[in-house]
């Protein structure tokens, strides 16, 4: 079964998140800070990563995405948003922001599952 | 090169706007001067009763000739040069112009009688543009130059070195002066310049130094407006978090993926989601409605109505299946034309209008949508057999934060942000709404709500007055 990272430095949505795609069959890894996502994103090479976009810093979730992309990891990577365009301030797909799609939070367990099976099928 | 430049216009470009138009109006002026001259000569012969000599006849219209040959140029090098500060630019120009104009004045002033030319009063044109749009000392040093020559000139003249082409037919006799005169002549002519440079100078600068504290008072603004900016995308960032984290996990209780969940736990539930959704639409609103006022950032592009309000019913309005509601679309446009304008803020606009519709009215009721249009304009009527609005409270329904007394008694969740906010965003495209209860579809019980938004098919009119509309909300 495939195997997803979830990167994000609040506990309640990582186990959200966690809950909801574990009963989905899915296998999960956790990290709450960019570090520690980076490292196990390395080891366990895993084939999707959730990302949320502010941790400490506004821009952390950014910043790992390039740094991903820098050192060559291709998987892909659906980005947690919490300011997006319903609130006016879109970042919108571009280089500066390598990531493979958006997710507005809160969002439904259902769309979840909806969006983490759209980009693994595409890979 | 000099530069000319002071340093604070070297990127500004009110600036270098002002220097190109006023060089455009020099050249502008100089064409009539040239079919002035040619008409003076013409005329001045006929209408005048001049005696022009055979020389004057000859080198009056060379000299319009000349000056229309260089005024060309300068128009063509004008298009060509670019507003570089170090490089060859409009003031660089202003200041060819200057010379050009003043070396080809002193031709004109000898061939018309020199100290008796009445032609000598144009210098003090270029004197005043000049002095406000370069800096002093060059309009000193150009305009000594000029009057050195022109004391010359006329030196020559009194001592009959020189022999002046006075215009007949304009004095009795041939004029003579003596040195009082042509001293006097010339202290007064230099001072009346140099004065008026001293002046003109004078009073440029401080519009200068005004507009530079402008400038720099308007970056300090944008700095300051980009702090502000990042402090309010933190400060929802931060609240958005907690009660995101609230929705999730009602989610996963909700949808039994903790334990199984007893029907009266569940409804409680959804009372946790429903009302940390209207925290959470609220500061989604606050913010849009924040950044509406700070920036002037909307985008145009083409929009088809009829399916934003039907994405909105499919999407948003989650009330509609729940309660049972009639819903009708009425596409009435004689023409199916496209809106020019910012999608996003139609739709938001939109949105909360239809979901206003729905949340406020009963169960099995009914939410007409009708749109209708004019030439130049769209309206898009909004009705429902709601709970209405009273008439005394219609007025105030669209300040912020106001909500009516009977929403608030029948418990409906809300913020009362929603219609100031479409209010904004209405205004922002120079449409108009307004707002009617009792409505054609209500009934005794619920008298009903009819919303009516008026939006103008392309806002390019309204841009004007887009700024002004921004300026004039309180903030």
């Amino acid at each position: 079964m495939a195997l997803i990272a979830i990167i994000d430095d609040d506990p309640d949505i990582i186990e959200a998140s966690k809950l909801v795609l574990k009963s989905h069959g899915f296998d999960i890894i956790t990290a709450s800070n960019p570090d520690d996502g980076y490292k196990i994103v390395m080891e366990k090479n895993p084939d999707l990563i959730i990302l949320d976009v502010m941790m400490d810093e506004p821009d952390d979730g950014f910043f790992l995405a390039q740094k991903f992309r820098k050192n060559n990891v291709k998987t892909p990577i659906l980005m947690y948003t919490s300011v997006s365009k319903t609130t006016g301030y879109d970042f919108g797909q571009s280089d500066m922001v390598p990531v493979d799609d958006f997710v507005e939070k809160p969002i439904s367990p259902e769309e979840l599952i909806e969006k983490v099976n759209k980009l693994l099928n595409k890979n | 090169m000099i530069v000319l430049v002071p340093k604070w216009a070297h990127h500004y470009d009110e600036f270098w706007n002002a220097i190109r138009t006023r060089n455009l109006w020099f050249i502008k002026i100089r064409y009539l001067f040239v079919v002035a001259l040619l008409l003076f000569v013409i005329g001045g012969q006929n209408l005048l009763g001049l005696d022009l000599s055979y020389k004057q006849i000859i080198v009056l219209p060379l000299i319009s000739f000349i000056i229309l040959l260089y005024n060309i140029g300068i128009q063509l090098l004008r298009r060509n040069i670019q507003c570089i500060p170090g490089k060859f630019n409009p003031l660089h120009l202003s200041l060819l112009q200057m010379m050009l104009d003043l070396i080809t004045l002193l031709v004109l002033i000898y061939y018309t009688g020199a100290i008796d030319s009445p032609l000598y009063i144009f210098a003090i044109f270029h004197t005043i543009i000049g002095s406000l749009i370069l800096p002093g000392f060059v309009v000193y040093a150009v305009l000594s130059v000029y009057l050195l020559l022109y004391t010359i000139m006329i030196s020559l003249q009194y001592l009959g070195i020189l022999h002046a082409h006075h215009m007949n037919g304009m004095y009795l006799a041939t004029p003579e002066h003596n040195i009082t005169y042509v001293l006097l002549f010339v202290v007064i002519y230099a001072s009346m310049l140099l004065l008026s440079v001293y002046i003109a100078n004078r009073i440029s600068h401080q519009l200068y130094k005004r507009e530079q504290q402008l400038k720099s008072s308007l970056d300090q603004i944008e700095v300051v407006e980009e702090k502000k900016q990042k402090y309010i995308i933190g400060v929802v960032h931060e609240i958005k978090s907690p009660i995101s984290a609230i929705q999730s996990i009602a989610d996963l209780i909700l949808d039994e993926y903790i334990a199984p969940l007893p029907d009266v736990l569940k409804e409680k539930i959804e009372r946790i989601k429903i009302r940390s959704m209207e925290g959470l639409n609220l500061v989604n609103n606050v913010l849009f409605i924040s950044r509406l006022r700070l920036l002037n950032l909307t985008s145009t592009e083409k929009i088809d109505v009829l399916k934003i309000i039907q994405e909105v019913i499919d999407k948003r309005c989650s009330d509609m299946n729940t309660k049972e509601m009639e819903l009708n679309i009425n596409d009435k446009r004689t023409i199916k034309r496209d809106l020019q304008a910012d999608k996003i803020l139609i739709e938001l606009a939109i949105s909360n209008l239809i979901c206003n519709a729905f949340k406020y009215t009963p169960k099995e009721g009914r939410v007409d949508v009708d749109l209708i249009d004019d030439e130049s304009s769209l309206t898009i009527e909004i009705l429902d057999s709601g709970i209405g609005i009273p008439s005394s409270e219609i007025k105030n329904v669209m300040n912020e934060f106001y909500r009516a007394t009977n929403v608030k008694k029948q418990k409906y969740e809300g913020s009362g942000l929603g219609l100031a906010l479409v209010k904004e965003v209405i205004d922002l495209h120079g449409g108009s709404i307004s707002i009617k209860s009792p409505s054609k579809i209500g009934n005794i019980n619920n008298p009903g709500t009819s919303i009516t938004i008026n939006i103008p098919y392309t806002t390019s009119a309204t841009q004007a007055d887009k700024k002004q509309t921004i300026d004039d909300v309180k903030i």
